[in-house]
This record gives C-alpha cells, sequence and structure tokens, in this order.
C-alpha cells in the first residue's frame, strides 16, 4: 500500500478520486473511502486534511464507505445533497452548498457510531505535558471556540467534539478533526489568530454560520499517542461577570461526563467502572468565564501538571 | 462466480475465510441494510471463526454484538417491567423478538430487535391497555380513520410508546386479522403456551415457528423481508430440522388454516439459505419465487423482476389480511388521504 499525504495531491487529482473509484483518507484508525459528485468537497478538503495520509490503493476494506451525492426531488427542484453510509444516513438532504458541513458531520456520526466499544463522549479534547484535558459543555458553553484557542496556542488536538477512551487502557485515543467554529466564534478566533486557516464561512445552516479550521500539522502526526486524563473542565459562558470556578469531586465530575456520554447505555456497568477508572487522577473543575483571554490564561495556570 | 455476499457468508460462514478482504465492504453494507449484522456476527463467532477475519472487520462485528447484547438486556428488563405493570390475572405473551430471545432461539443470538410485541385476549385488551398507559406507556397518535381501521379490523392497537424511556409495545389480541380469510383463533394459541418465567410465556415452539412464516408473508414489507427468512430458517433449523419435523409443522399450520402460507414461506427460507425438505412441497410456487426474488432485491439499482415480486407480496399480503369488500374502500380512503397531504405539502 502507498500512502500520501493529501497535500501531495492536485486539486484535480482529488476531485477525480471524489467522483471516481473514491478517495481513501486514513481517518484515527478508521480507512474511509469518499465519494461525492458535487465539486464541492475538494477545495475544503485539501485545506482541511492536507496533512492526513491518503491512499492510492483504493481497494482493500474501508470501515467507512461515504457518498455524498448530489439529488432533487423533482426535475424543477433545487439541488440538494445527500449523505449515505451503506445505504443509512441519521441525517435529511440537504441544500448543496452545504455539502461539506454535511460531509463533518456525517463523518463525525460514523466515528462516534463506531468506537461504541470505547466510551465516547461529546467533548472537545486537548493535550498538553502528557495529560488530556477534556472540555464538556452543552451545546454554546463555547467548547468549540475554546478548543480552537488552545490548539493554535500550543496545545495539541485530540478532538473538538469526540472524547473516545478506551475500556481497555482507560486512555483518550485521538481522532483529530477540523474544529468547527459558529457564528462570533469565527471572526473571534481569526482575529486573535490571524495565522489559523480557515475555510469559508457557510451561512444559514441548521447551527447557523460555521467555519472550519484546519487542524496543527503536529496535532494530526501524533493522532496515534494516547494520552490519560489529567482535566475535566465544564465550561459555562457567563457574559459580563469575572471568571470564576470551583473544584468539583471526581464523582461529580463523572456524574456529570455521564450525561454528555452517547453510549452510556451500550457499556453498561463496565463502561461505568472504565470511566471512572479513566479520570481516577483526574482533576475536575467547573468554570463559569466572560471571555475567551480570561478562561484562557485561567486554563494556562490551573491544567498544569 | 459473483462476489460472496451476506447470504453466502450466512450458509457458510467458512466461506468467507478466503474471501478477499475488499468483500467485506459488501457483506458488511448488506448485513448493515437488511439489520442482519449482528446475526452475522453471533454465526461467524459460533463457527469460531472471528479470529481469521481481518482485525479491521472484526471491530464492527463485534460492536454489533455487544449492541444486541445490551438490546436483549434492556427488552428483558422491560418484560420484567411489563409483568409489574399487568395484573397477575393475564399472562404476558411474548411474541417474535422478545419470545426469540427469552427462549433462547438460535436466531436470536446477535439479533436487532427494538418493539416488544405481546399477546392478549381480545377481552381483555381494554384493561390491560388501561394498565399499560398508567405504567407510561402511551397509545399512538394515529388518526381516527386508522384508530377505527386498528380496532375494528386489525389484530393490533397503534403501538404504545413509553413516554419516558421510549420502548414501543404492539400489543396483539392475535397474530393476524380477525377478518382474515384464514384467521388463527387464538385461544389455538393459547392451549400451548409456554410458561419461560413465573407469569411469562411463550408460543410452543412450533407455533412460533408458524407466527414467524405467517408474518413475513402477510407483512408485505420487501425492507426486512431478507432478515425475517433468515428468522424462519433457523427456527426450522433448530424446532423442526428433519422430514418428520416439516411433517409436524405443516400439520400444525393445517390445522391452525395457514398450511399454504407457512410451506410458501419456509420453502423461500430455505431455498435462499439451503437445506431444503423436498418433502413438503406445499406451497405456491408463484408466491416462493417471489419472495426469493424480492428478498435478495439489489440494494442501488431498481430491478423490475424484484419490484414486480415486491408488488406482487404487497398485494398478496393485503388479500390474506382482510377480505376485498373491506379491503377495496380502506385501499381507496388511504389513496385519497395521502393524495390529500401531498397537495397540502405542495401548498
Amino acid at each position: 500500500m502507498s500512502l500520501l499525504q493529501l497535500a501531495d495531491l492536485s486539486d484535480q487529482d482529488v476531485e477525480r478520486d471524489l467522483c471516481g473509484a473514491g478517495l481513501s483518507l486514513r481517518v484515527g484508525s478508521f480507512r474511509c473511502c469518499i465519494q461525492s459528485d458535487t465539486r464541492l468537497l475538494a477545495t475544503p478538503l485539501k485545506l482541511l486534511y492536507q496533512d492526513y495520509l491518503v491512499d492510492a490503493f483504493t481497494g482493500g476494506f474501508h470501515d467507512f464507505r461515504l457518498r455524498l451525492f448530489k439529488t432533487r426531488n423533482h426535475i424543477w427542484s433545487p439541488w440538494q445533497v445527500s449523505f449515505d453510509w451503506d445505504g443509512s444516513s441519521p441525517f435529511p438532504e440537504i441544500t448543496l452548498a452545504h455539502a461539506h458541513p454535511l460531509f463533518e458531520w456525517g463523518l463525525n456520526w460514523c466515528v462516534a457510531t463506531a468506537s461504541g466499544l470505547h466510551i465516547v463522549i461529546h467533548s472537545a479534547v486537548v493535550e498538553r505535558e502528557g495529560v488530556a484535558l477534556i472540555l464538556p459543555g452543552q451545546p454554546g458553553a463555547g467548547k468549540s471556540t475554546l478548543c480552537a484557542a488552545l490548539c493554535l496556542s500550543g496545545w495539541r488536538l485530540l478532538s473538538d467534539e469526540l472524547t473516545i477512551i478506551s475500556q481497555t487502557d482507560y486512555l483518550v485515543h485521538p481522532a483529530p478533526r477540523p474544529i468547527s467554529l459558529k457564528n462570533n466564534s469565527i471572526e473571534l478566533i481569526g482575529n486573535r489568530y490571524p495565522s489559523a486557516e480557515m475555510t469559508a464561512p457557510i451561512a444559514d445552516t441548521h447551527k447557523g454560520t460555521i467555519a472550519y479550521v484546519r487542524p496543527p500539522r503536529a496535532s494530526v502526526m501524533a493522532s496515534d499517542q494516547r494520552v490519560p486524563v489529567g482535566f475535566v473542565v465544564f465550561p459555562k459562558f457567563a457574559a459580563g461577570s469575572s471568571l470564576g470556578y470551583e473544584p468539583i469531586s471526581r464523582a461529580m465530575g463523572l456524574t456529570q461526563l455521564m450525561e454528555h456520554t452517547f453510549n452510556v447505555g451500550l457499556l453498561g456497568q463496565a463502561g461505568f467502572e472504565a470511566l471512572a477508572r479513566s479520570i481516577s487522577d483526574a482533576k475536575c473543575y467547573a468554570v463559569e468565564y466572560p471571555d475567551l483571554a480570561s478562561i484562557l490564561e485561567w486554563i494556562d495556570v490551573t491544567c498544569r501538571r | 462466480m459473483p462476489p460472496l455476499n451476506l447470504v453466502h457468508a450466512l450458509r457458510s460462514p467458512e466461506e468467507t475465510l478466503s474471501t478477499p478482504e475488499s468483500n467485506w465492504n459488501e457483506i458488511l453494507a448488506q448485513g448493515r441494510r437488511q439489520q442482519l449484522l449482528g446475526q452475522l456476527a453471533a454465526r461467524l463467532r459460533s463457527a469460531r471463526l472471528p479470529n481469521a477475519i481481518p482485525e479491521a472487520v472484526q471491530r464492527h462485528l463485534e460492536l454489533e454484538l455487544v449492541t444486541a447484547k445490551r438490546r436483549t438486556e434492556s427488552a428483558l428488563w422491560e418484560i420484567a417491567t411489563l409483568r409489574r405493570a399487568i395484573s397477575a390475572k393475564f399472562p404476558l405473551i411474548l411474541l417474535k423478538g422478545c419470545a426469540y430471545a427469552i427462549s433462547n432461539d438460535q436466531n436470536a443470538d446477535g439479533r436487532m430487535f427494538s418493539d416488544i410485541d405481546i399477546l392478549v385476549r381480545r377481552e381483555s385488551l381494554p384493561t390491560v391497555e388501561v394498565e399499560l398507559s398508567s405504567a407510561g406507556w402511551k397509545p399512538g397518535q394515529v388518526s381516527d380513520y386508522d384508530a377505527g381501521y386498528y380496532r375494528n379490523w386489525m389484530h393490533e392497537v397503534p403501538p404504545m410508546e413509553h413516554v419516558r424511556r421510549h420502548t414501543v409495545i404492539d400489543l396483539h389480541h392475535a397474530i393476524n386479522p380477525p377478518v382474515s380469510p384464514c384467521y388463527v383463533n387464538p385461544e389455538k394459541l393459547l392451549s400451548n403456551l409456554i410458561e419461560v418465567k413465573p407469569g411469562v410465556f411463550v408460543l410452543s415452539p412450533l407455533d412460533r415457528v408458524v407466527h414467524c412464516a405467517l408474518h413475513l408473508i402477510q407483512e408485505g414489507d420487501s425492507k426486512k423481508l431478507l432478515r425475517d427468512l433468515y428468522d424462519l430458517f433457523r427456527l426450522v433449523e433448530q424446532h423442526c430440522p428433519d422430514i418428520e419435523g416439516t411433517v409436524r409443522l405443516l400439520d400444525r399450520a393445517n390445522d391452525l388454516g395457514v398450511g399454504r402460507q407457512v410451506a410458501t414461506s419456509v420453502e423461500a427460507a430455505q431455498e435462499i439459505f439451503g437445506a431444503v425438505n423436498s418433502a413438503a412441497c406445499q406451497g405456491s410456487k408463484f408466491l416462493r419465487h417471489c419472495l426469493v426474488k424480492a428478498a435478495l432485491a439489489p440494494a442501488n439499482k431498481l430491478d423490475p423482476v424484484s419490484y414486480m415480486a415486491g408488488a406482487v407480496l404487497v398485494a398478496y399480503s393485503h388479500s390474506i389480511k382482510m377480505p376485498l369488500r373491506l379491503l377495496v374502500p380502506h385501499l381507496a380512503k388511504k389513496a385519497l388521504v395521502r393524495w390529500h397531504e401531498a397537495r397540502q405539502e405542495d401548498r
């Protein structure tokens, strides 16, 4: 098998693969084969996934064979795009212009589903000094923004969306992917980190306007390096006030983490015990922050070994 | 030779050993589409093959087994809850997936199921419905017309969903509609029940096979057809494996008045998955072909023969559920309602 980086392929090559036998991309421990006739994926993929490995050989087994194809109900209806993994899709068709976000959501869903033997938590996770910092949060808590800012200031991206903890080694398994920024965060991150590489904003998705940040090269290259959990921080955005935080017990941290765990019902007692063990050396905090700068400073000071 | 597919893998698991890795793409895709992946994983496990299967594939199979195991555990837990919700004077009779799971039928291994099907006497239906309702299972929201359809003609009430856990109960008072030309009197099934747990019953093994065979042919749904046929194949293999067993099965089916339907389904299942007991050719050859064609329809292209076969099955399934004098007005009404809804949507 010959492996290249996506950056080694020309735009035409990528487009040809997408329209033809498929682009064979390595994402974490998964092999994905992506096919799409939308002609809207090559550009964002080339930017965001340039450090990822692609397989010149498209045969063999693929964990996910994803198809994003143009479709329309009637000849007079506008074009839409559908997502398909082996004949199933959790998403309805959406307007063609949202083909790229649909791909990212779809791949998130595939990775979350296929990682079901591990503990899969809906949260951002980053690493520094050999330990992971898990940032679970309700939608709107600002975890993606925070995750992007941390990754652009020296932390290693493990994932902006899915924390995957193995039940056998209790370590976080990285699955770094592009970081999705919503609405005001796009400008906020763009201004604070002018060097950040992002896709053009895509307006009017069901999550508002979104743009994706390219994951740092070093994070992608280190995606096989697993780390133990060092910190669990539950961030909450609270406008106006100054930053406030309180340490919480691991028992409390565990209960709250469970609420963010997708497959807690599937894993049952074994999963509960594994999750408890995985945070047995972690410090847990609840933080309310008024702006990005204050929580970045707090994390920089507090989350040290 | 066509590439090894799901049916081959289920028929002869050892053949997967020599299959090229790329074939697994299609096997897994078909397994997911047909909701048979868990059963395939179980089949490979019992043939002690997983170690010979590529590691990347094993990960998906393993997950399927864990999911099926967990679903079964929650269903069994839910059954215990149901037993408490329904007063002790009514037997709790499980049908289909739950019955297979609780009686350890071999097809239950790795099998996915979502709904809980239970059977009660028609006269106890109102009381049981109230009891389920007070335990949190709310009656399904259907239109007045559909509610009437269920109440007057069907063998089940609209599905009841639990307000918090979202488990769905299909409450039956028979295994086919009372207005059906081949109505099976439930009392005949109730006289052969097997108690699996205190107060929890399943149909006798032969009756479970009969129900499975009848259900798949009266459902008329091509999407779940292959899964249903595989269930039937494994049930027959376990409960009536030899010619003598087939004779007993068909005698029982004839006794219940559904001999032809059961024979047809069994023959179709055996044609697809192997092990033909040629002694029993009592089914309809034409319908058997339709079942086979519709079950093996290719997924991503429209095949006219499979399409026609599916249409025949839909028509046939209606004809054994209701007599024409009820069916024609019902379908006309349904078509009208659908047309009306489509017009509303376009506006």
